[in-house]
């Protein structure tokens, strides 16, 4: 299960790099996404919590933070419909494509699109956790055996994938209590299952409020300590060179000195 | 009676107890009031509370004296003994005397049977050494007050006052004319209102008298027949919109009279010129003018002024450049009639600064210490004097108190007061638990309160706190959410009423915590459920609360769905939450909910927990059984299994670099 090489990266490494790993679009997805986070992390949980109203009078008090709120949960939204309409739509189309091409039975088609999505967790990533369980308890001289796309990235991607529909849809109820709770409520009855206004409202406000503690442990201080220690800072210069390469994902290194012949770091 | 003459030489002379030699110079308020400074001279001193001073026409003075050794009468005179009476037959509250002090006429408060209900009586002293006739007899519930004897000594007139009662609150009161001899009083005029302070004028011909009518202050005249019979129906000489104490002296034209006036800078003395409507500050002690009398030649003043330890007499010159100072102006005649007018108001702080020093000055003498007396300054009631809330203080010492101490003694073989331990009982500092109980039982005081805000008054009344009132007196009043002396406007955060604190105040006292509840739920649902109710905790963690904790003015409190003085439960057709009018609270003007419907009024009420079952436990109603606490439990498998992933993620690999970073450092060593 080999990751396909794109020719863009092979030429750069050809060349000695800098190799590109994050093309401008997903850059300025990152970027939004972390200012939004960060916005919304600080305006909600100010208004959220009462041990930090203090805090939240500082920041301009309840209406507007809780415009910032609104006002960053549209901005996240629209990027995420723009990442899924320009990055994660087209590289489904290739999957699908890819698949199609392939040759073989129903299993391996399927097999085939599902390895084909950059982002979907396979048996690799199996392999690396188990690597990483390996590294933890000492019997692995390193953790990183990666490719292009490390099970974590996966998992953090999957979390964003999960969490912006979570937060925005649970965050509609209670923007728009007179409306929106009836029209879930008028849904789910539609769909027999009958479901009281209220409770929909208290499901959405646990929900938010339990997902956001998440963001705050997953997206902040997990993936934070992920970045920082030590830091890399691909994702806002959009680029590695072949020894941070080598050193972050070695077998799509590895991947690329096959394609390539021969190592361009060999001594 | 045009002031005259100079107040240091008079005052300089010399009297039958100690004179200091105390000439106080001040001025108010160096902008308010343009009144030259005064000479205030002290006649009397030491511990004693010295109480209704009138004057006779020789200048002599009598007063009551409250000292160590119970009420005395007193003559205070060169060159005479002090009048005997010793007040062991009971507690004198106000003196009158005729042409002559020879035979004073007082009224008394009587314990009188088992329970020591107090009963008031018009007693002449001079026929009565034993006090035991009494000329006219207060009725249950009645207060005399205010004697004043006709010139040619034949009437009394005096005011009965019927207090106010928690059912009917209205004070009434009557002015009557009793036969000096003794005999059947005539009612001069009665009716709802404050009556105070008659006086014989025009040699007895006609009898004025101010009338309170709300913030109006009326002189009336009265025509009076020689047996006594009011001629004609009371007319309004002056009207104006001020508070009048009684008035002190009418010169015998009636042409001019001379009040303690008191237009919302605190009491001062005016002279009225009736007949062109003038009026001139009259000047005076600095101190509030407490119970004055003035000297048959209008040239002083008699004042009890508070002092270090007791409260004292004090004599004055009214002084003959305020006139002159301030000069006299026509008096603007409008609608209402005529008015004096106002020197001008100070600004706000000045304003309140004055009142304090001055109106309640004399109940500060003794309650200075009072709990929140501090803070009082700074409420919206800083400008109020003490007696205005606590109506039934009408005289000093106060009623209740001077039979608080009548009770607590056993009267030695002298009459005399002495404490439990037969030592002979200070008289200031008195046991004060007696006083005031209408104002200090809260509910009571939304009685008092009710006088200047009656439509929240009324309002209280048919609510749910207040509906039970008077059978009840131990449910929530005024004070229970306002607070007593420090009551703040509702904008002032530190008010408990405030936005960011009357949920606290709601909570803390009374509704907080738990409790089942079995009707239908708003309207929301069935009736034969059971429901868990915490409006304490359900408020705090709704998005209301959290928006007032950020300081959102307009966030909504328990005020703005329940009401703030008419709470209602929501069964009943009136209520805010009804579920006929529920909707109508969320989006009513102001409300934030411009669209809500009345499904939207159901989302959000202060239920916990929800059982149809008859019989449920009260685990089964625990938070756990709710949609909440499904969802948080849902939310707590997948959440707490990433944090667990992460977490572990996170801390073997900085332990597994910690493990590495030494090893390397091992090995290079």
């Amino acid at each position: 299960m080999s990751e396909p090489i794109a020719p863009e990266r092979l030429d750069e490494f050809r060349r000695g790099g800098p190799v590109t790993t994050y093309s401008r679009t997903l850059r300025v997805h990152h970027q939004v996404l972390a200012a939004c986070v960060v916005a919304l992390v600080v305006s909600g949980f100010s208004l959220q919590s009462a041990s930090v109203a203090r805090i939240g009078r500082l920041l301009g008090g309840a209406r507007v933070l809780g415009w910032v709120h609104r006002g960053a949960a549209i901005v996240l939204v629209a990027m995420f419909l723009h990442h899924v309409a320009t990055i994660a739509l087209p590289a489904i189309v290739r999957a699908c494509r890819a698949a199609a091409r392939t040759t073989g039975g129903l299993v391996a088609r399927a097999a085939a699109l599902w390895t084909g999505v950059p982002l979907l967790p396979n048996l690799d990533d199996a392999r690396d956790a188990l690597h990483t369980a390996r590294y933890f308890a000492g019997l692995e001289p390193r953790d990183y055996r990666a490719r292009r796309w490390h099970y974590r990235s996966k998992l953090h991607y999957m979390a964003i994938v999960w969490g912006v529909p979570a937060m925005g849809l649970t965050g509609l109820v209670m923007a728009l209590p007179t409306l929106v709770p009836a029209k879930i409520a008028a849904f789910l009855a539609a769909i027999h299952l009958p479901v009281e206004p209220r409770t929909i409202v208290a499901i959405a406000e646990t929900v938010h409020s339990h997902e956001a503690w998440l963001v705050v442990a997953i997206s902040i201080v997990w993936h934070g300590y992920r970045v920082l220690f030590p830091p890399r800072s691909d994702v806002f210069t959009g680029t590695l060179t072949l020894a941070e390469m080598r050193r972050w994902h070695p077998r799509w290194y590895a991947a690329h000195v096959e394609a390539l012949g021969h190592d361009p770091l060999a001594p | 009676m045009t002031p005259g003459g100079t107040g240091s030489r008079q005052s300089a002379r010399p009297t039958g107890l100690a004179i200091a030699a105390l000439a106080v110079a001040i001025v108010l308020t160096s902008r308010a009031r343009a009144v030259a400074a005064a000479d205030c001279a002290a006649i009397t001193s030491g511990p004693v509370v010295w109480t209704s001073p009138v004057v006779a026409a020789d200048g002599e003075i009598l007063a009551v004296a409250h000292d160590a050794e119970g009420a005395h009468l007193e003559r205070i005179s060169p060159g005479r003994e002090p009048l005997a009476w010793n007040g062991a037959h009971g507690t004198i509250l106000q003196i009158a005397i005729g042409s002559s002090s020879a035979s004073p006429v007082v009224i008394r408060a009587d314990a009188a049977g088992v329970d020591n209900e107090e009963s008031d009586s018009l007693i002449r002293l001079a026929d009565t050494p034993s006090g035991d006739v009494p000329l006219l007899h207060a009725g249950l519930g009645e207060r005399l007050a205010d004697p004043a004897i006709s010139p040619d000594g034949r009437w009394i007139a005096l005011v009965v006052r019927r207090e106010p009662r928690a059912k009917d609150r209205a004070l009434s009161t009557q002015l009557v004319l009793v036969p000096s001899a003794g005999g059947i009083a005539t009612v001069v005029e009665q009716g709802e209102g404050d009556r105070l302070g008659p006086s014989f004028v025009e040699g007895g011909k006609a009898l004025w008298f101010v009338r309170r009518e709300g913030e109006y202050s009326l002189l009336m005249r009265v025509p009076l027949e020689t047996d006594g019979e009011p001629a004609d129906a009371p007319a309004v000489l002056q009207r104006d919109r001020a508070r009048w104490g009684r008035p002190l002296s009418i010169d015998s034209s009636g042409s001019r009279a001379l009040v303690a006036r008191d237009s919302g800078n605190g009491p001062s003395l005016w002279q009225i010129e009736v007949g062109t409507w003038r009026s001139t500050p009259a000047g005076g002690c600095r101190a509030a003018p407490l119970e004055p009398a003035l000297t048959a030649d209008s040239r002083e003043l008699i004042a009890v002024a508070s002092t270090a330890g007791g409260r004292n007499l004090f004599r004055s010159a009214l002084d003959p450049k305020a006139t002159e100072t301030l000069g006299a102006t026509p008096e603007a005649h409008d609608d209402d009639g005529p008015r004096i007018q106002d020197e001008g108001r100070p600004d706000r702080e000045r304003f309140d600064e004055a009142r304090a020093r001055t109106a309640n000055r004399p109940c500060l003498a003794c309650h200075d210490h009072e709990r929140g007396l501090d803070v009082i300054g700074a409420s919206v009631h800083g400008k109020l004097a003490c007696t205005d809330c606590h109506v039934d203080v009408t005289e000093t010492p106060h009623r209740s108190l001077a039979r608080a101490e009548r009770v607590a003694r056993g009267p030695d073989e002298r009459g005399r007061p002495v404490d439990s331990s037969g030592r002979p009982r200070a008289a200031v500092g008195f046991d004060l638990r007696g006083v005031s109980r209408a104002v200090t039982t809260i509910t009571a005081a939304s009685v008092a309160c009710g006088s200047c805000h009656p439509r929240q008054a009324r309002a209280w009344q048919t609510d749910v706190h207040g509906r039970d009132f008077p059978a009840n007196a131990a449910v929530p009043g005024c004070a229970t959410c306002h607070g007593d002396h420090d009551v703040l406007p509702e904008h002032d955060p530190r008010s408990p009423v405030a936005t960011a604190r009357i949920a606290d105040t709601c909570a803390a006292s009374c509704h907080e915590g738990a409790w089942e509840v079995r009707h239908s739920y708003l309207g929301v649902r069935p009736a034969d459920a059971q429901y868990r109710s915490d409006p304490g905790s359900t408020y705090r963690d709704s998005i209301h609360a959290k928006k007032v904790r950020l300081g959102e003015e307009h966030a909504a409190t328990c005020a703005s769905c329940h009401g703030a003085h008419r709470v209602l439960t929501a069964r009943d057709p009136r209520s805010t939450l009804n579920p006929q009018n529920a909707a109508k609270t969320c989006s009513r003007k102001g409300a934030c909910h411009s669209d809500a419907s009345a499904d939207f009024a159901k989302l959000f009420d202060h239920v916990i927990a929800v059982s149809s079952g008859e019989t449920v436990s009260a685990s089964a109603m625990s938070q756990g059984k709710t949609p909440r606490g499904y969802a948080e439990l849902a939310f707590s498998v997948i959440g707490g299994g990433t944090l667990a992933w992460a977490g572990a993620d996170l801390v073997l690999d900085a332990l597994r670099r910690v493990v590495a970073g030494r090893k390397r450092k091992k090995a290079s060593s």
